[in-house]
């Protein structure tokens, strides 16, 4: 089973596991993690499941296209170089034990 | 639909900034595109007016049999033209007389003997007819393609029948447009009507592609829904199956097909039930809308029992949405003085990005 850990502002650490395919919000909806609001459930409406990603995974993930682009700039927590949506990003096998930052909050 | 945000009040907020993305009430109106403008059997030799898009129309059938719109207004003095009269396809004002030919050409001012000046001109807007409705392009004359005019054959199908109506909506056509991509709402605002309550579990598919968004969503074994029991003859208890697609066509329309299969049918008896329903809303202003509504079906044809039924039921199942959207406006209004953020579910996915299309048209349109 595929792994990402989630770290919250407070240092907390969450290891979830992630089917292959799922997205990484899905994942971390899916497991309770309250600081993954993902209010419109996928649609890249919200911005609410904007997540700093690792600077050693970085570059593994697929390029920013222009929707997610567009919601990274309407972020609660302005987006900078490792921002991303969780709900575009797709766990795959390269991704297992990609660790994520959690912003101060999605709203 | 997003709120709308006060200039004087505008916190860049998360939200504010992405209901900044997407189309609401006070988008500008989207020229570039084919509405209807009325029925066919509206057009005849006595001159009638509508609102279309902020701009009065004057509409007739010309000697020969075509659906003509002016503009209505005299550029005189601004006296409405559809208070004049006919003469042949010419317009005469009835105030101080000017006359228009039907491509908006100023021929006579009957106050002076030198010819008009070029300046005396109104607008004419080219309307085509297709089944029962007339279409009328807003844009830039030049721009009007025939070939862009949503294709509505089966209205004029001898296989099928359909039902018509008109509602008159005191609302943004943007709340109607995102309430035909949210079909959830179904068995909550119009139960035992057209909703189920497996309907609003039931999962959906989204498709969006460029300028097409297109929901749909199939229902394995439900009841009857109340408006197609008198329609297909069975009961309100027969288990059918249901597959209900809605699929944005242009900022002017909609299309639907519903088609329900009787999973328990008698020997002879029609399985399989096909309806199209279609949903044209013309912008009378960015705060109400013309809504038309054809519901065509392939069973059951010759009888206008049936007809009347469902025009009965579907304008008590659009009057209910009618009645949702008048309540939004009514506390929104009530409200104008609150910052408020509405929250975007995942049923939102296809109301969020036609909406996104909508603006991206208009913001097309402004730029050019």
């Amino acid at each position: 089973m595929l792994t990402a850990t989630f770290i919250n502002i407070d240092g907390l650490v969450t290891q979830v596991e992630i089917e292959k395919g799922k997205t990484l919000m899905e994942g971390a909806r899916d497991a309770g993690i309250s600081a993954i609001v993902a209010e419109c459930g996928g649609s890249c409406a919200c911005a609410t499941c904007h997540v700093l990603v690792d600077e050693a995974w970085l570059s593994k993930l697929d390029a920013i296209k222009e929707l997610e682009s567009e919601m990274l700039a309407c972020t609660a927590v302005e987006a900078g170089e490792r921002s991303r949506l969780s709900c575009q990003l797709i766990m795959t096998d390269a991704l297992d034990g990609i660790v994520l930052h959690l912003p101060e909050t999605q709203v | 639909m997003n709120t709308i945000v006060r200039a004087e009040q505008a916190p860049a907020t998360r939200s504010a900034r992405i209901a900044a993305t997407m189309a609401n009430k006070n988008t500008p109106l989207i020229k570039n595109c084919w509405y209807v403008l009325g029925w066919g059997d509206e057009f005849t030799r006595e001159m009638k007016s509508r609102t279309v898009l902020g701009i009065d129309l004057v509409f007739f059938r010309s000697v020969n049999g075509r659906p003509l719109a002016l503009q209505n207004r005299c550029p005189h003095r601004s006296m409405p033209l559809s208070k004049g009269t006919l003469e042949g396809d010419d317009v005469r004002c009835g105030y101080h007389g000017l006359l228009f030919d039907c491509a908006g050409t100023c021929l006579e001012v009957p106050s002076q003997k030198t010819p008009p000046p070029a300046t005396a001109r109104i607008d004419a807007f080219k309307c085509v007819e297709t089944g029962p409705m007339v279409w009328v392009w807003m844009g830039d004359p030049a721009d009007a393609d025939e070939r862009k005019i949503p294709d509505t054959s089966w209205l004029s199908d001898p296989d099928w029948a359909h039902a018509r109506g008109y509602i008159h909506l005191e609302a943004s056509y943007v709340g109607l447009h995102e309430n035909l991509l949210d079909l959830s709402h179904f068995s909550y605002l119009h139960p035992g009507n057209v909703g189920t309550p497996e309907y609003a579990a039931a999962p959906f598919e989204c498709k969006i592609d460029g300028d097409i968004v297109e929901i749909s969503r199939f229902v394995d074994n439900c009841p009857v829904p109340g408006i197609f029991t008198k329609p297909t003859g069975m009961a309100p208890e027969d288990r059918i199956s249901r597959l209900s697609a809605s699929r944005y066509v242009s900022p002017g329309m909609y299309t639907a097909i519903s088609e329900l299969v009787n999973l328990a049918p008698k020997e002879d008896a029609q399985v399989k039930f096909t309806s199209h329903i279609s949903h044209y809303m013309t912008p009378e202003t960015n705060d109400s809308t013309h809504y038309y509504f054809t519901f065509a079906r392939n069973f059951a044809i010759a009888d206008k029992s049936v007809t009347r039924y469902i025009e009965t039921q579907a304008k008590i199942a659009f009057g209910q949405d009618i009645d949702a959207l008048l309540a939004i406006k009514d506390i929104t209004e009530i409200e104008s003085n609150r910052f408020f953020e509405e929250i975007n579910l995942q049923s939102d996915q296809a109301g969020v990005a036609m909406r996104r299309i909508l603006k991206r048209l208009a913001d097309e349109e402004a730029r050019s």
